[in-house]
């Protein structure tokens, strides 16, 4: 008999239940060998102490999103299956159900498929961990919401998905096209910015923090995870020390956007035309929008590879020609998408053209407005007032704070003077990149990278400003050595290569000797006679060149950093002058990463005129003369 | 028991149903005639509450059939090429039916399973001949007890000696149980002889309606041996067609057959032998339609 409820019918389910049962047999056995098979392996070859990791080892959630996105899909392939052949359809809407109780029914009998082996696989589990007493089982419970929680979420995506097509294999399409539409928007959107635009790099394109958020599956994984956090045990063993859980509002957000999707796909099933069975689209509305959509991507897509391929091989691409050739590729998407459309290659009809014409003006429209764009961010500079710090990089990053800072804006609007004889000229081999970065006093960062061409007197004369802040000693000591550098004093060994008595083997010098060596090399920096033998403008020189003519010997310094939390340039230049955050779990230091920060480790070459050096190594009888250093051992190699 | 009112279907720019008006009385058995593309299985999917209408109304029982399985549930429909579920044998399909009509017969189709058989109810039914699919369709279908069976090129795939056991079966059921059937073919021989009504579709509308009987009564093929010249009616008669071989001449004649065999046998002088031959549904058709302008080749071949 009809189940009396009017969004429910037993029958319609249980026939589901019987066809697709083996469905869910796979997803068990994956879920039991994932879950508590990799917990009960992991347990056979640890000891109690290791158990812990274990657990989050078995838990760890993007394996199981992508597990339930390929569920969900596959279910929802299978239980609305019967809409895309027009033979089933007429079939089963030609019975008394209403298509409100064939939708909900499907639904549930899709939530049945993926939620009882997950229930299954958190029982087995909580029974492998209670057995051998690992008491964070809560995890497992949380594992099991979460799992869940997605799995709802991602077939909520199936069922929208399925109200738009009537094709079976267009469901995976338009499934992962909903899940990265959006990231692929803003990716599309940053690499068309940062190829206009000169000195926007695609890193330095903002990135929409509410595209991410439409881009759910990618979303997910990166913000829900399940993570152990490591301390060193009274043995000097790194040991989970805590399990933190991320994300929870993040999978509660998407549930709420679950039941929305629910709601659009059940209006969209109601209101489907069964006649579409087998066509791509479902709805007459959406035909435009998918050629213009298709037209736009391929359009841009296609422009910019393109474009980026003919950079590569040394042919300049100008705005001009990239818009040719994002019409030339949005003609062919617009009519391709049309002929998918239509199922028939016969699209070239006058009304579509009249249509063309309103998607050319669109195309127009769109380009003028991201050339707009670009050249807005191109041309900004942030005011002086407004940064915290600026950097140059060419070799590395050299920091300018307070009135300083005017040097870097005048800089960077000396490299926009010159964008007409910049951009397009040089060749890519002998080219340098410059970067210039903002950190601003509310946080956000700006960064532009430009090239300078080889060749060029305007381009030389501005990397020769760049390498002359990079040979000031207190910034390349930074670089070299840490922003602690003044403070280091434990040196605890220097190493010297390439000594001719030592057949070409090391020669270590440790305690006071080294310290000694380390002061002589500080005098060698202060007197600007290491840096050349370790950083170059390639502009003036090539990478040859420079070797010939600057010929030296490699050395390492061991030392240790008195605040035991050494910093780079990079990472001032990424945090500010703050420290590194330090995270305290029970009183202990946890990280997810193991880092050693009170190690320093500096590695450079020095050649005949650090004079300080060379004799500190005579003193304290690394050598007996310069003669015995063999600074053209590489060059002879 | 059906009533179809000015309905109006579009499938994007083309025209599948362009006014279509029908009545088709409980207990009848009405077939439905027309070319290919003359919107047959749209008005059948209309029927049977599988398409929404773009305008117009359809009333079973003097309800809408749309979304409505209080109607559906009265209806059972036999499409062209049914469809089952994968790897399901006919005692499956049976349960699903059973589940989903209220008013399923499970004792009849238990009684009915000697009609049928060659056919193993516990084989998949995909593995079975089309021709066997079709007799399951037709044995699940009477097992639903509807009020209303529509058939959609139903008998096409079976052999002579099943395509007239299942007419009997039919039939059977419209006479106990006053079951109204639609049915839609090409076979117009078969038609006229289980329809009691007929309308005949082209360009997406009914362009003729009636019963058969009146059909029949209406239009007559008369054969007239006319020595001295061309047989003449009055205008009182339409003569849709006029052939002759020799002296022989044979006529296509709307009106009254005996008051035109009466108003040719009373000119002494032209007829000698007037014989009244009865008119197959092929040729009335042929007839009628050709009068009314329609490619009625198109139609019937």
């Amino acid at each position: 008999m009809r189940s009396k409820t009017s969004f429910f019918n037993k029958t319609v389910f249980k026939k589901n239940i019987m066809l697709f049962w083996p469905l869910v047999i796979c997803y068990l056995v994956y879920g039991i060998v994932k879950v508590p098979g990799t917990l009960w392996m992991g347990i056979r070859q640890q000891t109690a102490a290791g158990y812990a990791q274990c657990l989050t080892d078995s838990l760890s959630l993007e394996a199981d999103f992508y597990a339930a996105a390929a569920m969900a899909l596959i279910s929802g392939m299978l239980l609305f299956g019967y809409l895309f052949k027009a033979e089933s359809a007429n079939m089963m809407h030609a019975l008394p159900v209403t298509r409100t109780e064939l939708f909900f029914t499907n639904v549930i009998s899709g939530f049945f498929f993926m939620f009882v082996p997950q229930i299954l696989v958190f029982l087995v589990t909580m029974l492998v961990s209670l057995s051998h007493r690992i008491t964070q089982v809560q995890y497992i419970g949380i594992w099991l919401l979460s799992v869940m929680g997605v799995s709802f979420f991602l077939y909520a995506v199936v069922c929208f998905c399925v109200a738009f097509t009537g094709q079976l294999f267009a469901l995976p399409v338009y499934f992962v096209v909903v899940n990265f539409l959006a990231l692929g928007i803003s990716t599309g959107v940053r690499a068309v910015l940062s190829f206009l635009g000169y000195g926007i790099s695609y890193s330095a394109t903002p990135d929409v923090f509410l595209l991410r958020i439409l881009s759910p599956f990618d979303y997910l994984c990166s913000h829900v995870c399940i993570r152990a956090y490591y301390a060193l045990n009274a043995k000097g063993e790194y040991v989970v020390s805590a399990i933190r859980y991320n994300g929870g509002k993040v999978v509660l957000g998407y549930l709420f956007a679950a039941c929305i999707l629910y709601l659009l796909a059940w209006y969209g099933y109601k209101k489907r035309r069964l006649e579409s069975a087998g066509d791509l689209l479902t709805f007459q509305w959406v035909k435009p929008v998918f050629r213009w959509g298709v037209g736009v991507c391929i359009g841009y897509m296609a422009a910019a590879l393109l474009a980026d391929f003919l950079q590569v091989v040394f042919i300049p691409v100008t705005e001009i020609l990239f818009y040719v050739l994002v019409n030339l590729f949005a003609f062919l998407g617009f009519f391709i998408a049309e002929m998918f459309v239509q199922k028939s290659f016969r699209v070239f009809t006058r009304k579509r053209f009249k249509e063309y014409g309103l998607f050319f003006a669109f195309t127009l429209v769109s380009f003028a407005g991201l050339l707009l764009s670009s050249r807005l961010m191109e041309q900004s500079i942030p005011k002086e007032e407004q940064i915290a710090g600026a950097y140059i990089e060419m070799n590395y990053p050299v920091q300018f704070l307070g009135d300083d800072i005017k040097k870097v804006t005048d800089l960077q609007k000396e490299l926009i003077q010159n964008k007409k004889d910049f951009r397009y000229a040089g060749s890519m081999d002998n080219d340098v990149s410059v970067f210039i970065s903002y950190r601003l006093k509310n946080g956000k960062y700006i960064h532009r990278e430009y090239t300078l061409p080889a060749g060029l007197e305007e381009s030389i004369r501005i990397s020769e400003k760049i390498y002359e802040y990079e040979v000031q000693p207190e910034n390349y000591m930074k670089f070299m050595v840490g922003l602690d550098y003044s403070e280091i004093s434990d040196i605890t060994e220097v190493n010297l290569d390439n000594i001719e008595e030592t057949g070409g083997y090391a020669y270590t010098v440790r305690g006071e000797g080294a310290k000694r060596i380390y002061q002589a090399l500080l005098m060698d920096v202060k007197a600007k006679a290491l840096q050349k033998y370790n950083i170059s403008n390639f502009l003036v020189c090539s990478y040859d060149e420079w070797r010939l003519q600057y010929p030296a010997v490699a050395m390492s310094v061991e030392f240790k950093h008195p605040d035991g939390n050494w910093k780079s340039v990079y990472d001032q230049m990424n945090t500010g002058d703050a420290g590194t955050e330090t995270e305290y779990t029970d009183g202990m230091e946890s990280s997810l990463e193991v880092d050693d920060k009170t190690s320093g480790y500096l590695y450079l070459e020095f050649g005949e005129d650090c004079k300080n050096l060379i004799q500190a190594l005579v003193a304290e009888k690394v050598i007996q003369s310069v003669d015995e250093l063999d600074f053209h051992g590489d060059l002879n190699e | 028991m059906i009533e179809v009112n000015n309905l109006i279907k579009k499938f994007d720019e083309f025209c599948a149903l362009s006014g279509v008006n029908m009545q088709v009385e409980k207990g009848a058995v009405y077939g439905l005639v027309g070319p290919n593309g003359a919107g047959k299985s749209t008005l059948i999917r209309h029927l049977t509450g599988v398409y929404r209408p773009d305008a117009g109304e359809i009333f079973i029982d003097g309800e809408p059939v749309y979304e409505n399985c209080k109607i559906k549930a009265e209806i059972s429909c036999i499409p062209d090429n049914p469809f089952y579920f994968l790897q399901a044998d006919t005692l499956e399909m049976m349960r699903y039916y059973k589940g989903i009509y209220p008013s399923f017969d499970e004792k009849k189709f238990y009684r009915m399973q000697e009609f049928y058989p060659e056919i193993d109810i516990r084989r998949n039914i995909r593995k079975l001949s089309k021709g066997m699919q079709k007799q399951v369709a037709f044995w699940l279908s009477i097992c639903c007890q509807p009020k209303l069976l529509v058939l959609d090129e139903p008998l096409d795939g079976l052999d002579p000696v099943m395509r007239r056991q299942i007419w009997s079966i039919l039939m059977a059921e419209v006479a106990e149980n006053q079951m109204t059937v639609l049915v839609s073919s090409h076979n117009l021989r078969e038609l006229e002889d289980v329809c009691d009504h007929v309308g005949i579709m082209n360009h997406g509308k009914i362009i003729l309606e009636r019963s058969l009987m009146e059909l029949q009564g209406n239009i007559s093929k008369i054969q007239v041996a006319c020595p001295t010249g061309m047989p003449k009616l009055s205008q009182d008669f339409e003569v849709l067609h006029m052939s002759n071989i020799g002296r022989v001449y044979t006529l296509i004649v709307k009106g009254s057959p005996k008051e035109a065999q009466r108003a040719l046998m009373a000119d002494e002088n032209m007829a000698v032998v007037v014989d009244v031959l009865p008119l197959t549904l092929e040729e009335i058709f042929i007839y009628e339609m050709g009068g009314l302008g329609y490619e009625v080749k198109d139609i019937l071949f």
